[in-house]
């Protein structure tokens, strides 16, 4: 009985996923080929995300505003994957650094004005300046200059080989998604040539590092 | 990799997003401007709930008003009036160069998050889908990497605060805290532990370079990251600038140390100018809008009372005169630099009703202004029928700065040396 009951709830949710945005899952046009493939995962592969657009509007509940206006009424409706990226707050990054690095950049503390967080229960979408990225930037080679000393395996100068293996495994950590080839090779091309000069070898570790945590994939959500 | 290819192709990839997002295409006025030899910069000093026009040169025609008396009140100089106490103490440079520019723009209402796309600031910054203020910036030319700044935050993204469209790459840059703002140009002394600049602009091209997919899955998402990527690396590459340290704008400003702008911190205000001072010092900013929001300057319920006045003359948390008189003195005649200060807000206050007029006299700070009234108010506080509209009050600042072509069209405000 209790088993059947399961069954029951797990068919449920598969056909209320399977309903998409509107009644009619016929409504999703095109395909998404998730097999394994980061340069055609979602949001990265243009001709999917174009093909995935609501034909019709959804059925749903409607929602009066104060001012009068419907609040469905300005409803975007943007492809699947495009436009959905958000600025993680600057409460998150503590634990983000953490979670990547082992270690929380000591300057992170205290740097909330720096970052526009938002008065007392008010919320503001976070979202970096020139400046307050290049602050960020900052706080990233900090941390990554930590880490870097801490792990013998950042003692000797990257090669290419090493430098696509360390890129590779902090660009799955940070982002939480596998890399593509190119994204690699631009950490490490930034480790074995652009800053091929920088004699201090855990230095040039930190600056690769900090390019993967100063990226987008890493500063959004 | 081939870095220039894939940089040279985001670009173009957000320059199209942005362009289908429905940005304005701009006319052929706006461009770079022609090299001047004595660089200008504009700051707008912007009071959130209105400006009275008793301070900003019509005290004389508002007497008898908002507590306005022939006491308390000083003649400035070819029609100028203002309060004695307050605007009456800016610097003699400042005053001999007042231009008291009225403009009506027709929007009685404050621009508030249940009115975000109307109201008396947005009828003031905006121009069609772009903001005035690095439209002009954009006009201006140069090369600082940060042609137009917005200082501080408010508690929601309203008004000037909303994401307005690059005009020409330019796009409004916030600045939150001074100490990085310093950092990000390398006017203060430098951190012997922080990164190498030139290799930390390699770092955060590698960056840009690495977020080019999502950045272009998300060009209205991160439209501004994209750009704040450019500007900082743009930034980390300039020669350093003439020094400014923090000390010295703390100490000039009376900071007590603080460099964080605030929505209603003890000194958030006198940071901004401070800010304001850094930026054109160090950066070569040509714009720079302090807008002042926490507490409003709104009186509504002392229509035609003293608070106008009274907020003016307060201290502490409200000092706001102190910070003004401090920047004029050491920037308005700075050497080889043409600065112009607007000091404005959402409207005028009329003696009745509300009010809430519909336009602002600004008082416009500047070595090639001259001293004088443009469209004044009466004594409602109301405008003549043939006062312009908003454009000719960016005009002025155009014409006021030098900016060639007439960006916002022809000036019809004849205080402009």
């Amino acid at each position: 009985m209790k088993r059947t009951s399961y069954l029951l709830a797990f068919a449920a949710v598969i056909a209320f996923a399977a309903l998409g945005c509107g009644d009619d899952p016929n409504s999703l046009t095109g395909g998404r080929d998730r097999v394994g493939n980061a340069d055609r995962d979602g949001e990265n592969s243009g001709d999917t995300a174009s093909a995935l657009q609501c034909t019709e509007a959804p059925v749903g509940r409607s929602y009066t505003l104060f001012d009068g206006s419907k609040m469905e009424a300005k409803r975007e409706n943007e492809n699947v994957g495009v436009n959905r990226a958000r600025v993680k707050p600057f409460a998150a990054m503590e634990k983000e650094f953490q979670r990547v690095l082992g270690v929380v950049p000591p300057s992170l503390k205290g740097a909330a004005g720096s970052f526009d967080v938002p008065a007392a229960r008010w919320y503001g979408e976070a979202e970096y300046s020139a400046i307050s990225l290049h602050a960020m930037a900052e706080i990233a080679y900090e941390g990554c200059l930590a880490y870097t000393k801490a792990s013998p395996a950042f003692a000797a100068p990257p090669t290419e080989e090493s430098a696509r293996t360390e890129c590779s495994h902090l660009m799955r950590r940070a982002w939480s998604r596998s890399p593509s080839p190119d994204e690699i090779g631009g950490c490490a091309d930034l480790a074995t040539k652009t800053l091929a000069d920088e004699k201090d070898i855990g230095r040039r570790w930190a600056y690769a590092c900090a390019s993967v945590l100063s990226a987008s994939q890493f500063l959004t959500f | 990799m081939n870095n220039l290819s894939r940089r040279g192709l985001l670009k173009g990839a957000l320059a199209m997003g942005a362009a289908a997002a429905g940005s304005r295409v701009v006319g052929p006025w706006i461009g770079e401007a022609e090299a001047a030899t004595e660089q200008s910069h504009f700051v707008h000093v912007f009071f959130h709930g209105g400006l009275n026009a008793f301070f900003a040169g019509c005290a004389q025609q508002l007497r008898g008003r908002f507590s306005v008396t022939d006491t308390n009140m000083v003649a400035v100089g070819n029609g100028v009036h203002t309060d004695k106490e307050t605007f009456g103490t800016f610097p003699k440079f400042a005053l001999d160069h007042w231009a008291g520019i009225g403009f009506r723009h027709g929007d009685a209402n404050h621009t508030v998050p249940e009115n975000r796309n109307g109201g008396g600031e947005m009828a003031v910054v905006r121009n069609g889908t772009n903001c005035y203020l690095n439209e002009l910036a954009a006009a201006m030319g140069g090369d600082s990497a940060f042609k137009a700044v917005l200082l501080g935050r408010r508690s929601q993204d309203y008004g000037v605060y909303q994401r307005w469209p690059a005009v020409n790459g330019v796009n409004l840059q916030r600045v939150a805290n001074l100490r990085d703002a310093l950092n990000a140009v390398g006017a203060d002394t430098p951190d012997p532990n922080a990164p190498d600049r030139a290799r930390l602009a390699s770092t955060l091209e590698a960056a840009q370079d690495i977020s080019a997919r999502q950045l272009t899955t998300n060009p209205g998402r991160l439209s501004t990251l994209s750009a704040s990527y450019d500007a900082a690396v743009t930034s980390l590459r300039k020669p350093l600038p003439p020094p400014v340290s923090f000390d010295e704008v703390d100490k000039a400003y009376a900071l007590g140390g603080r460099s964080a702008i605030v929505p209603g911190g003890a000194t958030s205000f006198a940071a901004q100018l401070a800010c304001a001072e850094i930026m054109i010092r160090a950066a070569g900013s040509n714009v720079v809008h302090v807008s002042d929001f926490e507490p409003m300057w709104d009186f509504d319920a002392d229509v035609n009372g003293p608070r106008s006045r009274d907020r003016f003359r307060g201290a502490g948390t409200y000092a706001r005169i102190t910070p003004i008189r401090t920047f004029l003195e050491r920037m308005l005649n700075f050497p080889g630099k043409n600065v112009v200060v607007a000091i404005s807000g959402e409207f005028v206050r009329e003696t009745t009703g509300h009010g809430h007029g519909a336009g602002v006299v600004a008082a416009v700070f500047g070595k090639y202004l001259k001293q004088g009234l443009s469209f004044p108010v009466n004594a409602q506080a109301r405008f003549a029928p043939n006062t312009p509209g908003t454009k000719t009050f960016w005009a002025a600042i155009a014409a006021a700065l030098r900016v060639p072509g007439q960006p916002f069209g022809a000036n019809p405000h004849p205080l402009i040396l």
